[in-house]
């Protein structure tokens, strides 16, 4: 075993008591996206590497780098959560079962699609109508934050379009950045999914090590993105 | 074995409201609402805390001098070097203030609460908490009952306190809700979060209030209701109830929870004073129970 992932508190502490020798990794559900969270998890429990909230731009990432001691690594495809991670509870708030409580996010058991009159296709969770698609539309996964919601009579993705996280053609800029490894989502995934992205993402660095461009791979993977469509996220400056 | 009568405090603001609106609510918490303790501070926007700092620290004046215990909060996600030098401040205080971000730890030498924006989900955890000097936690709100219970068995002489009313905080982002529903950028925001005092209701495509947008935080639509037994609260170690400040008349919340708490009411007498306050949404309670937060759950008899 090279290393141990933790989010908790309690599981730092004993993981710090017990097995002083254990190589530590923050995960990104312990929300440490500040240069004094971080150096708080490094200090007291000794944690080598810090998983970077998808909130961070390049550009932030990069300050943040200059002003820490510990390895990072940041999220590159997958879903594209636009709340600071492990600060979120909007799935539990509907389902009863959330990332923090229970490792999932708008779990698959409260999925539901239902058919309108005139063919017209709703995507639910837990019963709440979270998108609607014409007949012959694709459907997609009711994520939460993906939803499409009314405010003040105006129907909008407010939180953020049914789109995914693909960062492959930033590889660059996140290596420039400091950025140690990066991450593909791989829960709640198949695992021809995860085989397709992570060789992809293989190549890309290997490409990259080689002194290529690792964004011309990126065709290789839009038709995993969630609706086909894709975003670089936070990590473009445009986003906020 | 008699336990202390259980507490009422009153949580930090979480809206934008303007200075006056500010300051005439506390002036009206310190006169008329029977809370014991009362947190003041922003802990959802940094941008909104130079506008609204002189309000709040006449509010502590005010507070304290009417007999109440004041708490400063700090924010819940630091996004700027101004937000992380306002928590470093904050730390450094030697008063008991109340920290949302695990960042107000770095230099925190003196005892410290742990607000319910912490990730705080067992025993263990919060034992580590304690263990740094936090004597109070003020639970995360996906936490049941229950698990506040074996938090509370595991770490004798912790104070708990629970959200008991108000719409939940669900969610923090780096990004700005109220500003992108306005085609607003975050940066150029123009506060425009301070027309909404309680949220800006979201609903579903079926017309169904779900959520509340809060600038960069986003809110249940149901409004949480603590409606357990006195007795069984106590027996989940829970020293104080948390009211979490609305629009909705607060003195008289806190002095239907405190005739609850007292057992001059029951609960479905609360019930029918709060709804009859008019709470921004639906009462809902389903997290103390262990079930999906939006719903509302009975217990059984």
């Amino acid at each position: 075993m090279d290393a141990v992932i933790v989010a908790d508190l309690g599981v730092l502490a004993y993981a710090r008591r017990a097995w002083p020798g254990l190589r530590l990794h923050l995960s990104v559900q312990a929300a440490a996206g500040s240069p004094e969270a971080i150096a708080f998890y490094a200090r007291e429990y000794g944690v080598k590497r810090v998983v970077l909230p998808r909130v961070l731009s390049v550009g932030e990432i990069a300050a943040l780098m200059r002003e820490i001691e510990v390895e990072t690594e940041a999220f590159v495809f997958g879903g594209l959560c636009v709340m600071a991670e492990g600060r979120c509870a909007l799935s539990s708030y509907a389902t009863g079962r959330s990332p923090n409580l229970s490792g999932v996010c708008s779990p698959p058991e409260a999925v539901t699609y239902t058919e309108e009159e005139g063919g017209a296709m709703t995507s639910r969770l837990a019963g709440l109508a979270l998108d609607r698609y014409a007949p012959g539309e694709p459907t997609g996964y009711p994520t939460l934050c993906k939803g499409r919601f009314e405010v003040a009579g105006a129907l909008s993705y407010l939180f953020e379009d049914p789109v995914s996280l693909n960062a492959i053609g930033l590889l660059t800029e996140l290596r420039r950045a400091g950025v140690t490894a990066v991450k593909v989502e791989g829960r709640q995934r198949g695992k021809a999914y995860v085989a397709r992205v992570a060789s992809t993402f293989r190549k890309a660095i290997d490409l990259l090590e080689r002194g290529g461009d690792p964004s011309a791979l990126s065709a290789e993977l839009t038709h995993l993105a969630e609706g086909g469509r894709e975003t670089a996220g936070a990590y473009r400056k445009t986003w906020r | 074995m008699t336990r202390p009568a259980i507490g009422l405090t009153l949580g930090p603001l979480l809206f934008h409201w303007s200075p006056a609106r500010i300051g005439d609510f506390y002036a009206r918490v310190a006169d008329e609402a029977p809370v014991e303790r009362v947190y003041l501070g922003e802990v959802v926007c940094g941008k909104r805390a130079p506008l609204v700092a002189h309000a709040l620290a006449e509010a502590a004046e005010r507070l304290a001098a009417a007999g109440k215990e004041v708490v400063w909060s700090g924010l819940g996600l630091p996004a700027t070097v101004r937000d992380r030098g306002a928590i470093a401040a904050l730390a450094a205080t030697p008063e008991l203030v109340e920290v949302n971000d695990i960042s107000g730890l770095l230099d925190r030498d003196a005892p410290f609460v742990a607000g319910p924006l912490l990730n705080v989900y067992n025993e263990a955890a919060a034992q580590e908490l304690a263990d740094r000097g936090c004597v109070r936690l003020c639970a995360n709100v996906e936490l049941s009952l229950d698990a506040v219970r074996a938090i509370s068995r595991a770490c004798p002489g912790l104070e708990i306190e629970i959200l008991a009313f108000g719409r939940l905080p669900l969610a923090l982002s780096g990004r700005c809700y109220h500003a992108r529903h306005h085609g607003l950028h975050k940066d150029a925001c123009r506060f425009v979060c301070e027309r909404d005092p309680d949220g800006l209701r979201l609903s579903t495509l079926e017309g169904r209030g779900f959520l509340a947008v809060n600038g960069v935080q986003t809110l249940s639509d149901g409004v949480q209701l603590a409606d357990v037994e006195p007795a069984v609260l106590a027996d989940a170690g829970v020293t104080a109830l948390r009211l979490s400040p609305h629009g909705t008349d607060m003195a008289a919340v806190a002095r239907a929870f405190r005739d609850f708490l007292d057992g001059g009411i029951g609960r479905a007498e609360l019930r029918r004073q709060v709804e009859g306050l008019g709470p921004p949404g639906p009462l809902v309670n389903g997290y103390l129970r262990g079930a999906a937060g939006m719903a509302s759950v009975e217990d059984r008899p």
